[in-house]
């Protein structure tokens, strides 16, 4: 019995990735932009794939909640005061704090292993401390209006939130990074 | 407050595996210094083709744990059996699909936004090299991880989905700093 057909896949596979590589792809266009820096401070290009996987895990984690959350009628579909919201929050700004000082060490060591550092370890750790905490409320943000929309219209937020998210995350993570660097003049 | 200790516990461990397998890729990025100078425009896909590969594999893993469970594929690799092989078609064709379908709309933004770049023919050129060993390398990986993990008893729905993702951002840098040596060397 042959209940996969690879047209099948390869159709129904082709709408989704292609959206979200085309968002990757204008996320690309941003490092272009800043290219000559990124190759000086090669530090900020080891922060990509790290910092690109943190936006993927907020946006899973508040995805995933938030649709439980709206099944099972522990919060509605508007904005108001809410303690379970809150205190999701509060948890994934926590999450973003610790991962930022582990994320930060292990960046430093590495870049002095390659001797890479030329930005000083204090700088480092603000900078992913900042954009992290940043990308975790625009992501807390959109996911938060994505899943009240989804619900809305008798959409399943489970399938709406997380490829919407993650897609978002590169483009917004990339931003961040790239904004808060110039911010505080590493690049 | 129990509730955010337990959450923040579980997101702490998730994150740091993956920001740990993240920063092997990125320190293949930083070592990519020269090849990113050398072909103008390849930074501008580096996003795109890691997360194609990463909802590639993603997808590819999560209907091999579907099959699993239902019981139309055995948890061996066998060539023979018509849904493993559809599934295996799909994947790879997918693959090469989206692969030059990013040097195309990378062209056309460079044109767009007018940034210089390595040209159509060494765009399309690059991503299918690196789009054909990726696709090799990370079908060969998907298969035989979650045909290992479900024979060893564990649920390749909860594993492969988080595993696969981070070891695919580590194996596409590879592979695309492969195709861009080769692209310097043949490419026009």
């Amino acid at each position: 019995m042959a209940t996969y057909k690879a047209s099948r896949i390869l159709r129904e596979g082709f709408t989704a990735i292609t959206l979200s590589v085309m968002i990757s792809t204008f996320a690309g266009t941003l490092l272009n932009v800043r290219l000559e820096s990124l190759i000086t401070v090669p530090v900020i290009l080891i922060l990509i794939p790290p910092f690109n996987d943190m936006a993927g895990d907020f946006g899973c984690i508040i995805g995933a909640r938030l649709a439980t959350a709206l099944h099972l009628g522990i919060i509605k579909p508007r904005i108001e005061k809410n303690t379970y919201l809150f205190r999701n929050i509060i948890a994934i700004i926590f999450i973003a704090i610790i991962s930022s000082i582990y994320l930060s060490i292990l960046v430093y060591a590495i870049g002095g292993i390659m001797g890479l550092n030329i930005v000083s370890p204090i700088s480092i750790l603000i900078l992913i401390l900042i954009s992290s905490i940043l990308l975790a409320l625009i992501i807390i943000a959109v996911g938060v209006i994505v899943a009240f929309i989804s619900y809305i219209y008798h959409w399943d937020p489970d399938n709406t939130t997380i490829p919407i998210l993650t897609a978002i995350g590169d483009f917004t993570g990339i931003l961040t990074l790239i904004y808060v660097a110039s911010l505080i003049h590493i690049i | 407050m129990s509730s955010v200790l337990r959450i923040v516990f579980e997101g702490v461990i998730a994150q740091v595996v993956s920001v740990t397998i993240g920063v092997l890729a990125g320190i293949g990025l930083a070592y990519m210094r020269g090849a990113l100078e050398e072909l103008p425009g390849m930074i501008i896909l580096v996003p795109a083709f890691l997360e194609m590969r990463g909802n590639i594999s993603g997808t590819f893993a999560s209907r091999l744990g579907t099959a699993l469970h239902v019981g139309i594929v055995k948890p061996y690799v066998d060539f023979k059996n018509q849904n493993l092989k559809a599934n295996i078609l799909g994947t790879f064709t997918l693959g090469i699909i989206e692969s030059i379908f990013i040097a195309f709309f990378t062209y056309v933004l460079c044109l767009a936004f007018s940034f210089k770049s390595m040209g159509l023919f060494n765009l399309v050129l690059l991503m299918i090299i690196a789009g054909l060993l990726s696709n090799i390398v990370m079908i060969f990986l998907t298969l035989y991880s979650t045909m290992y993990i479900y024979r060893v008893g564990l649920d390749p729905d909860t594993f492969m989905g988080p595993y696969i993702t981070s070891v695919g951002d580590v194996v596409s840098i590879i592979c695309l700093f492969i195709a861009s040596y080769i692209v310097i060397i043949v490419g026009v």
